[in-house]
């Protein structure tokens, strides 16, 4: 997967996921929002809309961070879900867990 | 079939879980799945391929694995098969997607996967390994959506007869098959959940193929007045099961049925099959009436075996409650390997019943001469050695083929008195190198059968180590450890691996209830069919005697979740096998499964001696599963706080009432 990651003037971090994400490259994904976290960024909006497949090995990621996230006061939320991934999130419950918002607007606004 | 099957070899490496995903898709995609479908068959064998790299192998390991995908006429089945370790499907943690943030992820992966697919099925193989099955079918329309509700209502009990007529039997052809469903839907309601036949697209691509057999009764005007079906386990199968037999109630009292059912044991036999079973209910006796004269023959009970009748809409309203007792009768085609069997003494007249009125050759192990009716476990004469070495109970279940035994008494109880030396002339034989520093007495035991020597050629059938759970008053753990150097020897790099139960705590959830079909003889090759290397290497230990049961157990669990009912299988008993036994066997029970099967092999000695222990944990006999390569199986039951009763169960043949009483009695005990 390819990660890239630009801080709005809000301080809220998009972040923009490409590739899919399984059990070899759950680690990409987990180690840049390990930092990112680390760094004290606990807003992140990961845009998913090149994101054409995920398993639970990325589900325990986003479940990771999202921990993390709360913990700080903050939160993770996704956009663009294609709708294989919004299946395994509906089948794994992972909606209850992480906000998933329809547009990037809705995802990046309202901290 | 061969044509529709291909096989993807990979490094245990997550680096190629992309070429799996491309491959199941492409597979899922030719097997006429759509891209939604063939996406989530890949997640499937994706998180599959994932549990196997991250938990079967030891840290570093470089090997490989397979899978497998095999298109059938109902859909996809993808069979991930590895080498690695062992691992222990009940022992999954449960999932919950209704958690909070702090949810346990553990059972999550096989969680994915049940959700996907139609059936999460775990196959140990033992030595070889194992598969895990993965089955997805294509959805081609259940019958309820051919027809109404009203037009899906039970059969009226009393109809209007049809006109008299005669009956053509004969093969299914395609325009028949939504009738056929139709008339085993108002004939049984849903109690072949998970079954083909409620898919009438289904129901033609298998008839077509051979995975079913379906036969017809065609009234002169044309309509479906009966149907029957060989079905069940693979097509190549010896015995399959013969059944979903159905007659219309307008054509009933013409012996209909009879003809049906004749039809296709003609076209089984035709087929070269080696025999049928039916499973008839016992609340009527209707449908045992009508095996009897066709040859079948009763050869066990399974007592609360499935949820009454239960209809579509009425699932989930309690009408579980009440569970059904089913026989297991019998029909063999033609003549069967002989083979050896070791029944448990306590049971052995039963047996015999059974496979004297059944006529196939088998010779049952004889109890030694003289034993009491009480001492069920130790052999008459076996206990005057007993008083020698310990427990009596606990003597008697270190004894091999008991026969044989019997006539070796006096030798082996001279030798027993003095252990020391004994270990000591065995001792060369036993690797010295792998008994290492342990002390002498704990050697004594893991070498005790010092008798076989005098059976050349019979060491294979023996194995009589010294029962762990027998000897004096050393915990478990470490006489399982003074039995074990033969193995640790023979089996580098996989003694020290995890048993069934230490791993998996932490993987997924309970993969193996998915498998919903009900149970076949058909299903069980793969365990039954080839013993595990494992076993194979205690045959021939070291200077050919055989030493004792290997430190781990063969067994494999499978929980059909469309009845509730659970199968444990035994292939090869290990040094704990009544422990890991119970412990399933709770776990079984804490889910709630109704009723819980433990098939043990009637070929193995062991079986003689280690039934008893069974019965203690609360299994009652059901009888024997017979099988023409001789690999017999004795099948004992565990009512989970099912109510049984005795009064309402009906049976119509002689043997089958005799092991009704027979079953009764133990249960009233």
């Amino acid at each position: 997967v390819k990660v890239t990651t630009t801080i709005d003037e809000g301080g809220v971090a998009l972040v923009e996921v490409q590739g899919e994400v399984d059990a070899h490259t759950s680690g990409e994904l987990d180690k840049a929002l390990g930092d990112l976290l680390a760094q004290g960024h606990h807003r992140l909006a990961l845009d998913f809309s090149q994101v054409g497949y995920i398993s639970s090995a990325g589900l325990r990621v986003l479940l990771r961070a999202q921990q993390k996230a709360r913990g700080l006061g903050g939160e993770v939320r996704l956009f663009g879900l294609s709708s294989f991934v919004r299946q395994v999130f509906q089948m794994a419950g992972f909606d209850r867990l992480l906000r998933i918002a329809a547009t990037r607007q809705e995802a990046t606004a309202n901290w | 079939m061969t044509n529709d099957t291909s096989t993807l070899t990979i490094p245990n490496d997550t680096a190629y879980l992309p070429v799996v995903g491309a491959y199941v898709t492409t597979s899922a995609l030719q097997a006429g799945f759509g891209e939604e479908d063939a996406g989530r068959i890949r997640l499937a064998v994706d998180e599959a391929c994932t549990h196997v790299i991250e938990t079967a192998f030891e840290p570093g390991e470089e090997t490989t694995f397979t899978v497998t995908c095999q298109r059938s006429a109902s859909g996809l089945r993808v069979v991930i098969a590895d080498k690695g370790m062992p691992f222990n499907p009940a022992a999954v943690a449960d999932y919950d997607p209704q958690a909070g943030l702090d949810r346990e992820l553990g059972g999550l992966s096989f969680y994915l996967m049940k959700q996907v697919m139609d059936e999460v099925r775990f196959v140990g193989k033992g030595r070889e390994g194992k598969e895990l099955h993965l089955v997805k079918y294509l959805e081609a329309g259940n019958i309820t959506t051919y027809f109404s509700e009203e037009e899906l209502r039970p059969y009226e009990a009393r109809v209007e007869p049809a006109p008299p007529g005669e009956y053509v039997f004969r093969l299914l052809q395609p325009a028949e098959a939504v009738e056929v469903a139709r008339c085993v839907y108002k004939t049984y309601g849903y109690t072949y959940p998970g079954e083909h036949i409620y898919y009438p697209q289904r129901l033609i691509e298998m008839s077509r193929t051979g995975e079913q057999v379906s036969v017809v009764a065609i009234s002169d005007k044309g309509e479906v007045a009966g149907y029957c079906a060989i079905f069940g386990g693979q097509a190549d199968d010896p015995v399959r099961e013969l059944g979903q037999a159905v007659v219309d109630p307008a054509h009933r009292g013409r012996r209909v049925l009879s003809r049906l059912l004749q039809f296709a044991i003609d076209q089984a036999r035709a087929r070269g099959m080696a025999g049928l079973f039916g499973e008839p209910v016992t609340n009527h006796t209707f449908s045992q009436q009508a095996c009897i004269p066709l040859g079948f023959r009763d050869t066990a009970l399974l007592l609360g075996y499935i949820p009454q009748s239960v209809y579509f809409k009425k699932i989930g309203e309690g009408a579980l409650a009440q569970r059904e007792t089913l026989l297991y009768s019998l029909l063999p085609l033609r003549a069967w390997a002989p083979a050896q069997l070791y029944p448990p003494p306590h049971h052995r007249a039963m047996l015999a019943r059974i496979y004297e009125n059944l006529g196939i050759a088998r010779e049952l192990a004889q109890a030694g001469r003289g034993a009491s009716a009480d001492e069920k476990n130790s052999l008459g004469p076996v206990s005057d050695r007993a008083h020698s070495l310990g427990p009596v109970s606990d003597r008697a279940h270190s004894l091999g083929p008991v026969s044989d035994r019997a006539h070796s008494l006096g030798p082996v109880s001279n030798r027993a008195h003095s252990l020391g030396p004994v270990s000591d002339r065995a001792r060369p034989g036993a690797r010295p190198g792998s008994v290492g520093d342990r002390p002498e007495q704990e050697r004594a035991h893991s070498l005790g059968p010092v008798s076989l020597a005098r059976w050349p050629g019979r060491a294979d059938r023996a194995r009589p180590g010294a029962r762990p759970g027998s000897v004096g008053d050393r915990p478990e753990q470490e006489r399982a450890h003074s039995l074990g150097p033969v193995s640790l020897a023979r089996r580098p790099g996989r003694a020290d691996r995890a048993r069934p139960g230490e791993r998996g705590g932490s993987v997924g959830d309970r993969p193996q209830q998915v498998g919903d079909r009900p149970e076949q003889v058909g299903d069980r090759p793969e365990q039954v069919g080839d013993r595990p290397e494992q076993e194979r290497i205690f045959r021939t230990g070291p200077g050919g005697l055989a030493l004792q049961r290997p430190e781990q157990s063969v067994l494999s669990t499978r929980v059909l979740s469309a009845i509730n009912v659970a199968r444990i299988e035994i292939a090869t008993y290990g040094q704990h096998v009544t422990t890991e036994v119970e412990i399933k066997l709770n776990e079984l029970c804490r889910k709630g499964i109704a009723c819980i099967h433990l098939d043990l092999p009637l070929g193995d000695p062991w079986t003689a001696h280690l039934c008893a222990d069974f019965e203690a944990l609360g299994f009652l006999l059901a009888g024997v599963l017979p099988d023409p390569r001789g690999q017999d199986v004795l099948r004992l039951q565990f009512l989970n706080g099912v109510p049984i009763d005795f009064d309402k169960i009906h049976v119509a043949s002689d043997v089958g009432q005799e092991l009704l009483g027979y079953i009764r009695r133990m249960a009233d005990s």
